[in-house]
């Protein structure tokens, strides 16, 4: 048991590295013009790269080889000025060659730690030797700024940790009543229809839980939203009076609970399948006693651990009904972030997140062996 | 004396019944289960839209109008029509093609994929297994969202295999299919990974392996086999899955190509059209999507049933 | 098993109602202002910057112009729009050769009292009047390169004596070392206490207009001290007294400085308003800034505003409004809810429910007017358009397929379906308000002619296969049209842009990308044809001139990447010649050369609908000014009338 528990807390670290070199790989392909998200249409070509450069985008992605290169290209004509930034002369070449020793490149003069050339008409690729370590890299800061829990905003500046303590809240008293009200109707609803099993209640309660799932949710938000603001407007919106939240609270719980049922049913069945229930049915005891005595507890262990696994999420809060309801939660930050090109924020999240469902993973694997004797590990 | 013995020994052994195998006992329930019927027929009814929608496509987008803009339901117009003027029905049962086909290709790609490295997980164990728990705990940890739309970019504009009746239009709706695909597979790997250590410790399964069967046998023929009932529940339950992922994926702008009506287009184009009172479009495709969604549930209860082997009296 | 539930439910309930524990600092204003006028109104997306300099989306403006004020603004009634005075005395003196600008400041302008400038005996932070260094800090700091301003340092790049080395210099400096604001530049000089003057590159007579700008309002350098060098020295007491705070002073280390302002308690500017509360993604109040100087309504306004009421207040003193309460409200449906339940003043349309409140008119239902709300219509100096991408082999190449392609689009409708009508054709690429515009006219492809549109494809397919870039069967490769949000509306539009283009036979394919990626990839010019506005910055024709300026390609302004010498040539002439009938020529000849060679397809010159509230008074929207909230006024008897049904 204690080796089952130490591989599997090697296995968490792996995946945790995972996350992170995944998030990062990720980010980079959706990132696109990662300034201009930032700086809006009407930057312009240098100061993109300025703020690239500020933020350390341009830096290499994994391992720095201590050499960055410039292309340039010279159109026919005059010949152009073209200022690189490399400490001393010494460090820029062109080909293996000191730049200014090649054909067409004379150096003019150097300017703090710019070099500036006057360039004869041609296509040149400069070879800058930076001094840069190899562990200068995007993906070594990312994971340095993530473990210490130092990331920063771009957009505000404001550290990511304060953030979250800030919005976390917010986001939490929406979730988990929705996930402790849910769970509780969700289990009530299903132990009677399935008590009921091949009955109209089953019938009826099958029909509504499918319905359940397939009206969209923002139908439900806009639907009750609307009845609010005709009922009591000061309720329908926003948080100053903190009982306001049962509002959405009640939406999530709603729009949740066609498929909970569906899927508490299904695992409530199983186990009324089980031998042990057709021998004591046989042996005479009435469903309700077996019901409450032996299937219930049984079912809990998938059942629990299945909501585990979504308590990682909470913090994250729910999207729309954040939106919808002026709530200042986590839910929204991420999508935002998203869409902002917030990257520390997005790598922050996911990080955090990762970490909670990694650990709710462990937790529930090890509660699986611990409890359900039928699991075997080799 | 012997003829007449001869003779009622042979009518005996005509009389024993005729022995079933699983499937064909299943197959032999269901077709007198009558919720079990309806489903299918439904699924049919759904099916064959999907297919007459190519053909009606072209005449769908013809039909454009912009002095009908949005009317509500009226005889010529059975459910109103759409904000160019097209009539709401046909775009439902249009939208049906997507869905359809969203649901099929992105569990093809999903249950043979969760259902391979599950068995293959739960039954090596050691090695085998750390690596697939390890990359299906590293995908889901990701927020789903983030995945897609990252999928989404990678895939934008390119095209495998161009110019062969194979080409594959990442950037489209096929590039759509393998980036839900990709991220469903885990529910299944995760449920089959958790079955196959439990079959593994079955006896007829131990006895192969004392009698030196080898490895892909003992997969062929006793693991995957005891899979396959649960491979099509999931299936029919990932359908379900898909459609309702469609819709939240026109919900965040990654859906299908511009131009092609779709149920996730069509509710998510409704925000305030249900305060105005403009309610059937989205109602149609709610209306569609619920039909199909609850046949694809009876069914995959009723299968469940059909195929539980500990439901044999 | 009963104890099991009865776990349970202890379980629940404390999940259930202990998070709500977790919002008692909810925000809870009852009383908070008793006794004031307070507007409440709303925004639909997140502020991203208090910092003048870092500016450069509308809402930020919006908010900002409260706080700061510039060296000019604009009359808030006069139309065609004028500029005065704001921070400056009276308008600048400017020197024959259009180089030099002389400014002298008034003397009555205080900043709002703020700890930074220091806290008397009584823990009451102080004051002090603005001075033209002031000034010429902020000009430093749009040049930061450390400050990553996406609209102040491109206004002034290049145009600034001094000011581009000055830019570069700053690179040699870590972002914390605020040092490099004492450099001196030769451009930007305080001649005095109260006298600026500024030293321009080359004539460039919009320089007014850029100066009317609030990016450029005064920093004072006592902020940068006391918020970015160090940590406050003070700390607000219960009481509201300044108090010293403990650890307070001491320097931040420099890796740890940044050179932003970020915080609410910062915002250290001249204007009518402070901000007392700001959450940021949730809400902003503003409330009356006691040290703001006298300024009175207007007594003069445009032909109809006496008629209209908006000259009852002349000669008062302004502002009127004790607080302005902005919520952030992302969704439309959440706000236009709360507006017609009374708890915002101000809403716009929400284009869903536009045909139930606006009849087909263009004018607001009886019933809408009966609960006291009231439209106002007013034109935006803005023009949405479909650029094409001149590089492209194929678009940029075949002018026949670009004119071919306008003739095609029934703007018309799109205008009806798309937008309720909410705006006219754009007809050539001036908005209309501007003189210059209907001097050039109308161009000869901005209109919706499907036969003419036909005969120029065939004309196009002629070039196209000359240049061998037709198709197997001699049809037009798919034209790919990328539009820049992913949004249901994106969505419609890019179905009725193909629609227009299939009815004709050019086959188009819609792209949907979010707007990080459709930046880049017109940025890399990976695109054809693509969905691009532009509102005007400032009244000028040259600030749409400019974006078919050759050179602005590399700068990145120009995205059609459109490069004709001649029209260049006429642009280097306008950029330097004041405002007269003769630049007005050149303009509309320029804007001729553009109806011709149709780089873009224009689409929309929207018309926007606000609808305040009737106890909302002087409301009256600027097209290109912001900081116009303090001419409002409430008339609270009639507010509390109407909410009393």
């Amino acid at each position: 048991m204690g080796a089952y528990v130490v591989r599997r807390l090697v296995q968490a670290v792996f995946t945790i590295f995972g996350v992170m070199v995944f998030t990062f790989l990720l980010f980079r392909v959706i990132a696109g013009d990662i300034a201009a998200a930032h700086l809006g249409p009407k930057a312009t070509l240098q100061q993109k790269k300025d703020w690239a450069h500020q933020h350390g985008y341009d830096k290499p992605l994994f391992i720095n080889t201590g050499l960055e290169k410039h292309k340039h290209t010279v159109p026919p004509g005059e010949p152009w000025e073209i200022r690189i930034e490399a400490g001393a002369p010494e460090n820029v070449s062109i080909g293996g060659a000191p730049a200014h020793t090649v054909a067409g490149v004379t150096l003019v003069r150097t300017e703090g730690k710019r070099i500036i050339y006057q360039v004869a008409p041609g296509e040149y690729e400069f070879t800058v030797r930076t001094g840069q370590p190899w562990y200068d890299s995007q993906f070594v800061k990312y994971i340095v700024t993530t473990a210490t829990f130092a990331t920063r905003s771009i957009i505000t500046n404001e550290k990511l940790y304060s953030i979250i303590v800030e919005r976390a809240p917010y986001s939490l008293a929406l979730t988990v009543p929705i996930m402790a009200i849910g769970w509780a109707a969700a289990m009530f609803i299903a132990t009677i229809v399935a008590y009921y099993r091949g009955g109209l209640l089953d019938r009826v309660g099958v029909f509504l839980s499918v319905l359940g799932m397939c009206i969209p949710y923002l139908a439900f938000i806009i639907g009750i939203q609307y009845l609010m603001f005709q009922i009591k407007p000061t309720m329908a919106y926003g948080l100053a009076n903190p009982f306001n939240v049962f509002v959405p609270v009640g939406i999530g719980v709603l729009a949740g609970l066609g498929g909970n049922v569906r899927f508490y049913r299904t695992v409530v069945l199983d186990e009324t399948r089980r031998d042990y229930v057709r021998t004591a049915l046989a042996k005479g005891l009435p469903l309700r006693v077996v019901m409450f005595k032996h299937i219930l507890k049984n079912c809990m262990l998938p059942i629990l651990t299945n909501l585990i696994l979504t308590v990682p999420f909470l913090i994250m809060g729910s999207l729309l009904l954040e939106s919808f309801f002026g709530i200042p939660g986590l839910g929204d930050l991420l999508l935002s972030s998203i869409n902002n090109r917030d990257e520390p924020i997005v790598s922050g999240l996911t990080f955090l997140t990762a970490l909670l469902y990694v650990v709710a993973n462990l937790a529930t694997d090890i509660s699986y062996v611990i409890f359900d004797p039928r699991v075997k590990l080799s | 004396m012997t003829e007449t013995s001869a003779r009622t020994e042979t009518n005996h052994l005509q009389d024993l019944p005729q022995g079933r195998s699983l499937w064909g006992d299943a197959f032999h329930r269901l077709r007198r289960d009558r919720a079990a019927v309806a489903s299918v027929i439904v699924i049919g009814i759904y099916a064959v839209m999907a297919v007459a929608a190519s053909f009606l496509h072209d005449d769908f987008i013809a039909s454009k109008n912009y002095k009908l803009s949005n009317q509500p339901p009226s005889a010529q117009h059975w459910l109103g029509t759409d904000v160019f003027g097209r009539d709401v029905l046909l775009k439902t049962m249009l939208g049906a093609k997507v869905s359809m086909t969203v649901g099929l290709m992105a569990n093809l790609i999903a249950i043979p994929l969760g259902l391979i490295l599950g068995a293959l997980a739960g039954y090596f164990g050691r090695r085998v297994d750390d690596v697939v728990v390890w990359l299906y705990t590293t995908l889901a940890s990701i927020p789903g969202i983030m995945l897609l739309i990252a999928l989404k970019y990678a895939f934008q504009g390119k095209v495998l295999f161009r110019g062969t009746p194979f080409a594959l239009d990442l950037g489209g709706i096929h590039g759509l299919y393998i980036a839900l695909g990709v991220v469903s597979w885990i529910h299944t790997c995760r449920v089959v990974r958790a079955e196959t250590l439990k079959i593994k410790e079955l006896d007829y399964v131990t006895a192969a392996r004392a009698l030196g069967e080898g490895h892909a046998r003992i997969l062929f023929f006793h693991i995957i086999p005891n899979l396959l009932h649960l491979a099509i529940i999931l299936f029919s339950l990932g359908f379900v899955g898909a459609i309702t992922a469609e819709v939240i994926l026109s919900f965040l702008g990654l859906g299908v190509e511009v131009g092609t009506p779709s149920w996730g287009t069509m509710i998510n184009a409704a925000r305030l059209d249900l305060v105005v009172g403009r309610w059937w479009e989205v109602t149609a495709a709610c209306t569609a999507m619920f039909f199909i969604v609850l046949a694809l549930n009876i069914l995959g209860d009723r299968l469940r049933d059909a195929l539980d082997p500990k439901l044999r009296t | 098993m009963t104890r099991f539930l009865i776990a349970a439910i202890v379980v629940v309930a404390l999940l259930v109602f202990g998070p709500v524990w977790l919002l008692s600092r909810a925000n809870d204003d009852a009383g908070r202002f008793e006794g004031k006028s307070v507007l409440y109104n709303a925004y639909p997306e997140k502020i991203k910057t208090l910092d003048p300099t870092l500016c450069g989306d509308t809402i930020s403006a919006a908010m900002q112009a409260n706080v700061y004020e510039p060296l000019y603004g604009y009359h808030y009634l006069k139309r065609p729009v004028e500029v005065i005075p704001l921070l400056a005395e009276s308008m600048p003196e400017i020197s024959d050769d259009g180089l030099t600008y002389t400014i002298r400041l008034r003397d009555d302008a205080l900043y709002a009292a703020n700890p930074c400038f220091g806290v008397d005996e009584n823990g009451q932070p102080k004051t002090r009047a603005v001075r033209a260094s002031d000034f010429v800090l902020s000009f430093l700091r749009a040049a930061d390169v450390h400050l990553p301003s996406p609209m102040a340092w491109s206004f002034l790049g290049g145009r600034i004596v001094g000011l581009d080395d000055y830019h570069e210099k700053t690179k040699d400096y870590h972002a914390g070392d605020f040092s490099r604001y004492q450099l001196s530049v030769e451009g930007v000089q305080a001649l005095n206490d109260r006298t600026l003057r500024i030293q321009l590159t080359e004539p460039f007579p919009p320089f007014l207009y850029i100066l009317a700008m609030h990016s450029y309002s005064p920093i004072p350098p006592e902020l940068i001290r006391y918020y970015l060098e160090r940590r406050p020295a003070h700390v607000r007491s219960a009481s509201g007294a300044y108090v010293p705070a403990p650890g307070g002073g001491r320097e931040i280390p420099l890796v740890n400085r940044t050179p932003q302002i970020t915080q609410a308690y910062m915002a250290v500017g001249t204007g009518p308003y402070v901000i007392t509360t700001w959450e940021r993604g949730s809400r902003i109040i503003f409330e009356r800034n006691p040290l703001y100087r006298d300024v009175r309504y207007p007594s003069e306004g445009a032909p109809g505003d006496a008629e209209a009421g908006l000259l009852q207040d002349a000669g008062k003193r302004v502002p009127f409004i004790d607080v302005l309460y902005y919520r952030c409200i992302t969704q439309d449906f959440s706000s236009w809810m709360q507006f017609l339940s009374g708890q915002l003043d101000v809403s716009g349309i929400p284009r869903d429910v536009f045909n139930q409140v606006i009849t087909p008119d263009k004018e607001l239902g009886a019933k809408w007017e009966k609960r006291g709300i009231r439209l106002v219509t007013y034109e935006d100096p803005s023009v949405y358009w479909l650029g094409f991408n001149m590089e492209d082999p194929i678009v940029g190449r075949s002018k026949s397929l670009r004119q071919a392609m306008c003739l095609a689009y029934n703007v018309e409708a799109y205008i009806e379906v798309l937008i309720n009508g909410r705006g006219k054709r754009a007809v050539n690429t001036l908005p209309s308000s501007f003189p210059a515009h209907k001097e050039a006219g109308p161009g000869p492809y901005y209109r919706y002619d499907p036969v003419a549109a036909k005969a120029k494809l065939e004309e196009a397919k002629k070039e196209l296969a000359a240049a061998g870039l037709l198709g197997p069967n001699g049809e037009i490769p798919t034209i790919q049209i990328d539009l820049g949000s992913q949004d249901d509306t994106a969505r419609k539009m890019g179905e009725f842009t193909k629609q227009q283009f299939d009815a004709v036979g050019i086959p188009v394919r819609i792209n949907l990308n979010d707007w990080p990626t459709f930046q880049q990839k017109v940025h890399n010019k990976q695109v054809q044809a693509y969905q691009m506005g532009w509102h005007a910055d400032y009244p000028d024709p040259e600030n749409f001139l400019q974006l078919y300026y050759g050179p602005n390609v590399d700068k990145g302004t120009n995205s059609t990447n459109y490069r004709n010498p001649e029209f260049d040539e006429l642009y280097r002439k306008i950029i330097t010649m004041p405002d007269s009938p003769e630049r007005k020529e050149i303009c509309a000849r320029m804007v001729q050369i553009l109806n011709e060679d149709v780089p873009v397809l224009l689409l929309v010159e929207p018309v926007a609908f606000m609808l305040p509230y009737e106890y909302v008074l002087n409301y009256k929207r600027h097209p290109v000014g912001y900081g116009m909230m303090k001419y409002l006024r409430l008339d609270t008897e009639r507010r509390r009338e109407l909410q009393e049904n």
